[in-house]
């Protein structure tokens, strides 16, 4: 069942700032290789302590929200993007990021390593090449 | 039958949300909704020891205006509902 994003990523938000860890399966492919939208499962939790390489769920502009890594921290400010991306970046106030990943899990529940991805992040010039081999190789 | 426990009704928008939740988790991968009369009906059996049709038809009977048919009819398909999202038990 599929609610729609302004009301349910508000829900969430509220759940885990009340301190609930959050399970929900987020859609699209722009977190491949590391979550496959639609597929595997995470595990939200409230966004303490955030870091360079961390997934986090954050409102990017008013009831628009994305779950990417954190590709950059500059005081406040955070610069997202999606791993699956081969371009474009995304921009918001540390008080934006309204959850943090803690756990990926696999449709059959087995936990996915949760990286900082610190490789993957560097290899931008060549993520194209390697995601068409993740699409051949893994779907 | 019984509900199965460890499920929480949750308002949001014009539906209700039943989900899977314990104190620390809420898990958004087991959820149904519900529509106002089925999250009525649910808060009023979700207590009880046990409940069958006949409860769910009574129930519908006090808080809307239906036929007692109507009402049974309408109880029996939302057992049937409840009991293929494997949300209740015998």
């Amino acid at each position: 069942m599929q609610l729609p994003n302004e009301i349910f990523i508000p829900e969430v938000a509220r759940l885990v700032s009340e301190g609930k860890q959050v399970v929900f399966t987020p859609t699209g492919q722009s977190m491949r290789p590391y979550i496959e939208g639609g597929v595997d499962s995470v595990t939200l939790v409230k966004p303490e302590a955030l870091a360079v390489g961390d997934i986090v769920l954050a409102e990017i502009q008013p009831q628009h929200y994305v779950l990417h890594r954190i590709y950059g921290l500059q005081g406040e400010q955070v610069t997202l993007m999606g791993d699956g991306n081969l371009q474009g970046c995304e921009h918001c106030h540390s008080k934006d990021v309204l959850a943090k990943v803690s756990c990926i899990r696999s449709p059959k529940g087995r936990r996915k390593p949760l990286t900082k991805a610190w490789l993957w992040r560097h290899m931008l010039h060549s993520r194209r090449l390697w995601l068409k081999v993740y699409r051949h190789v893994w779907i | 039958m019984k509900v199965i426990p460890g499920f929480a009704l949750r308002p949001l928008g014009n539906e209700y949300l039943l989900i899977a939740e314990s104190v620390e988790l809420v898990n958004f991968n087991a959820m149904i909704t519900l529509n106002e009369s089925a999250a009525y009906l649910w808060r009023n059996v979700a207590e009880k020891e046990s409940f069958d049709a006949q409860t769910l038809a009574e129930l519908l009977l006090e808080e809307y205006e239906v036929s007692p048919e109507q009402a049974l009819e309408d109880a029996k398909k939302t057992i049937a509902s409840w009991q293929e999202a494997k949300i209740i038990a015998d």
